[in-house]
């Protein structure tokens, strides 16, 4: 264990909570205080009166029922008290005048007021208290001479001519300040604190007197604090030192207590006038404590402000969050929305350039018939998923499906026909037409007649077969004699036939020559320069294939309008 | 003898807190004259002590015969030099509720005897278990001779010392002084830091 040398200590009140309880109580209604000297003086009294209270109080109890005056031993052991107090008198000498006061008299309140007078006169000629008492219960009784004995100024010739009442008041005129003298002790100030205000403002000047007015603390308070604080005094002493031993032993005990020095600390401190420091001390003064309890307040006004702030704060950053939120919500459900259009108009976009879709709009956009057309829309109003309109054309398109195949087994049927005299060649005519109509083939009547090797006269209404036929790029027309199933007239025409079709041949030849000759014109041009080909399309080109389907369908359309073209660039 | 101050800890507390250089500034001036008895005491101590042989043996294995689990320790300078030291922490409070808020300490075993042998009974105890008679009273004679005497630092016996407690006594109060002039300091320091708030 380190041996310890304390420079500085300090004292934690936990082990004498009940001693520092009524120390607390006492130093917050003092600011003006008793000399450490009159402390232990006090501590004398009170510990003895709380050493011998138990006794006396038994006693006293004893003695008072002996007089009637049972009754009244509660409150007359708490006068002895406060009177033990005030004076330093012990207890039991206390106790014993006031019995043998009230053995004499039989009434509780001459006895006190005896008592006191005995007090007054003890104090003030030194008289012990006891002799005293015994005189004054012998002057009331009318038994003079004990009085006269003490030396007091009477004679017992004086005494015997007077009444007690009288000789009591004129010892306690006598006697007064005598006895406020002998007691302006510790004990003289605690009477006087007990009797008023004004006369304590004189004993302990203006710091007790501010101190208590400040403190709004009554004298009563004080002299019970004062008392609360004996009682605690003597429990503290209790706990060190054992009550047998004698008085010098025990107060200096107490008065090296803990709670003693505090008390005494705190004494000395008011005693000062200035308020607290003691040397070395840092007890706080009143206005200390004051300027403390202000800044607590202000700390805790201050510690209020701040958290509403802090509140106020967050309120406020919650709104612009929650307005924020509301903001970036509405942000995204716009964007949402406009990636959803956009996405709409992609997608829209997207179907024109599907392969099929693309295929399908380049076929509709040449020349069909209408059941290809049915077709391709059916396909088309399939891949845009369009129920209703794939049931129409399905419907239109079995219609016309129908109507194909009836003018297929009409177009069929024309070779048996030819040699059928009963044919009914108009009714068939007409039939084909309204097809050919129905179906929107563009076709004439006459070149589907010309490739069943017929020839159809529209205005006769009448058909022959054919024995040669020539077709050009620009239109079908027929050549040669009739077949018999149309009638005669078809013999004379064959000379002239026949002169046509060498003039044909030869200009066909003709042609070839030509032909050749531009082609070997064109291959020359070719090889001597680069030739570019520009070549618009309507539409967009995804592939190779497009491209070439495209040209040729150019070529194809300039064959049909019956022009000639190189042979390197004729599609085939 | 020790004087009490109310109130330092609570003003520590709040400059630990509020101002922590500044309760570094002021420990720094508090260690300052402990510091200088600390190191006044240190150089009491002696490298040997005459005709206590045993006693200045550090190889010297000894057993217990009070039973208790440390038998009697051997002077080492050393050591004895290390534990002399000073603390400003407050220690546990003793029984009655008192504690210290700045100390010297002496801390080593061997320290300790030296500076306490002779304060219950200057002459050695009479409950001795030593087989000589006299050993408690020679070795104590022996210390005030090879160290020094008991100096009283306080009102009672129990409060002196030869090596601390001495030189405590030669400071003649002027370490206790300065300590209490700084923790005014402190105190008001808190203060001000409060009412600043």
């Amino acid at each position: 264990m380190a041996i310890v040398f304390p420079i500085v200590t300090s004292y934690n009140d936990k082990g004498t909570k009940k001693a520092d309880d009524a120390f607390t109580k006492l130093g917050k209604k003092f600011l003006a205080v008793f000399s450490v000297t009159k402390v232990v003086q006090f501590g004398k009294a009170s510990v003895q009166a709380f050493s011998d209270s138990t006794k006396e109080a038994q006693l006293l109890a004893t003695q008072l029922n002996a007089v009637n005056l049972g009754f009244a031993s509660p409150f007359i052991d708490q006068f002895l008290q406060k009177l033990e107090l005030a004076t330093g008198i012990a207890g039991d000498k206390l106790t014993n005048a006031f019995i043998s006061l009230s053995q004499a008299t039989g009434d509780a309140t001459t006895a006190q007021k005896i008592l006191t007078t005995a007090i007054d006169v003890s104090l003030g000629t030194g008289k012990d208290l006891q002799t005293v008492s015994t005189a004054l219960q012998r002057a009331y009784k009318g038994e003079t001479t004990a009085l006269a004995r003490l030396r007091i100024g009477y004679t017992t010739a004086e005494l015997k001519g007077r009444d007690f009442e009288d000789v009591i008041g004129d010892l306690q005129k006598r006697f007064d300040g005598a006895a406020g003298e002998a007691t302006d002790t510790f004990a003289g100030k605690m009477e006087r604190l007990a009797a008023a205000v004004e006369q304590a403002k004189e004993a302990f000047g203006e710091g007790l007197v501010s101190g208590l007015e400040d403190a709004d603390t009554s004298i009563e308070e004080l002299q019970e604090g004062i008392i609360n604080l004996g009682e605690a005094l003597g429990t503290l002493s209790a706990a060190v030192i054992e009550f047998g031993k004698d008085a010098e032993d025990t107060f200096r005990a107490i008065q090296d207590s803990t709670a003693a020095k505090a008390v005494m600390a705190l004494f000395e401190g008011l005693v000062r006038g200035g308020g607290f420091i003691i040397t070395g001390q840092l007890v706080p003064t009143m206005a200390s404590v004051d300027a403390k309890r202000k800044a607590e307040e202000r700390r805790v006004q201050e510690e209020r402000n701040r958290a509403n702030l802090r509140l106020r704060n967050f309120l406020l950053k919650e709104e612009k969050s929650a307005k924020t939120r509301l903001a970036t919500e509405m942000k995204v459900t716009a964007e949402k929305k406009k990636q959803a259009k956009e996405t709409g108009i992609i997608e829209e976009l997207n179907k024109r350039f599907e392969l099929d879709r693309i295929q399908i709009a380049a076929a509709l956009g040449g020349e069909i018939n209408a059941v290809e057309r049915l077709r391709l829309e059916l396909m088309q109003a399939i891949l845009d998923e369009d129920v209703k309109r794939a049931i129409i054309l399905e419907g239109q398109l079995n219609s016309a499906e129908a109507a194909a195949k009836e003018l297929a087994l009409l177009l069929d049927s024309l070779d048996e026909m030819v040699g059928d005299p009963f044919a009914d060649w108009p009714g068939t005519i007409t039939r084909i037409q309204e097809l050919l109509k129905t179906l929107k083939i563009k076709i004439p009547i006459e070149t589907l007649f010309a490739e069943k090797g017929l020839r159809l006269d529209q205005e006769k209404m009448t058909v022959t077969k054919l024995e040669r036929m020539d077709v050009n790029a620009k239109n079908v027309y027929v050549s040669g004699l009739g077949g018999g199933g149309g009638g005669g007239g078809g013999g004379g025409e064959g000379g002239n036939l026949l002169g046509l079709e060498d003039a044909i041949i030869q200009n066909a030849l003709a042609e070839g020559a030509l032909a050749e000759a531009e082609l070997l014109l064109a291959e020359q041009l070719l090889a001597e320069s680069q030739a570019n080909i520009t070549v618009i399309v309507e539409g967009n080109v995804i592939a190779t294939e497009d491209l070439a389907e495209v040209i040729t369908d150019i070529q194809y359309t300039y064959q049909k309008t019956g022009k000639g073209l190189l042979r390197s660039s004729r599609a085939l | 003898m020790p004087t009490e101050v109310k109130g330092v800890v609570e003003a520590r507390k709040i400059l630990r807190k509020l101002a922590p250089e500044t309760l570094k500034a002021y420990n720094a001036q508090i260690a300052a004259p402990l510091k200088e008895i600390t190191k006044a005491a240190r150089s009491d101590v002696p490298g040997t002590i005459d005709n206590l042989s045993r006693f200045n043996y550090p190889g010297y294995e000894r057993k217990s015969r009070t039973g208790r689990n440390r038998a009697f320790p051997s002077f080492e300078p050393n050591v004895v030099r290390r534990g002399l030291t000073y603390s400003l922490a407050k220690s546990k409070s003793n029984r009655t509720g008192w504690s210290s808020l700045v100390s010297l300490l002496n801390k080593s075993a061997a320290g300790a005897i030296i500076e306490t042998a002779g304060r219950q009974n200057r002459y050695g105890s009479s409950q001795s278990k030593s087989n000589n008679p006299d050993a408690g009273r020679d070795f104590i004679a022996n210390l005030n001779n090879g160290i020094g005497n008991l100096e009283q630092t306080g009102r009672t016996a129990k409060t002196s010392g030869r090596l601390m407690g001495r030189n405590l006594v030669e400071d003649q109060g002027k370490a206790k002084a300065t300590v209490l002039k700084v923790l005014e300091q402190v105190a008001a320091n808190a203060n001000a830091e409060i009412a600043r708030l």
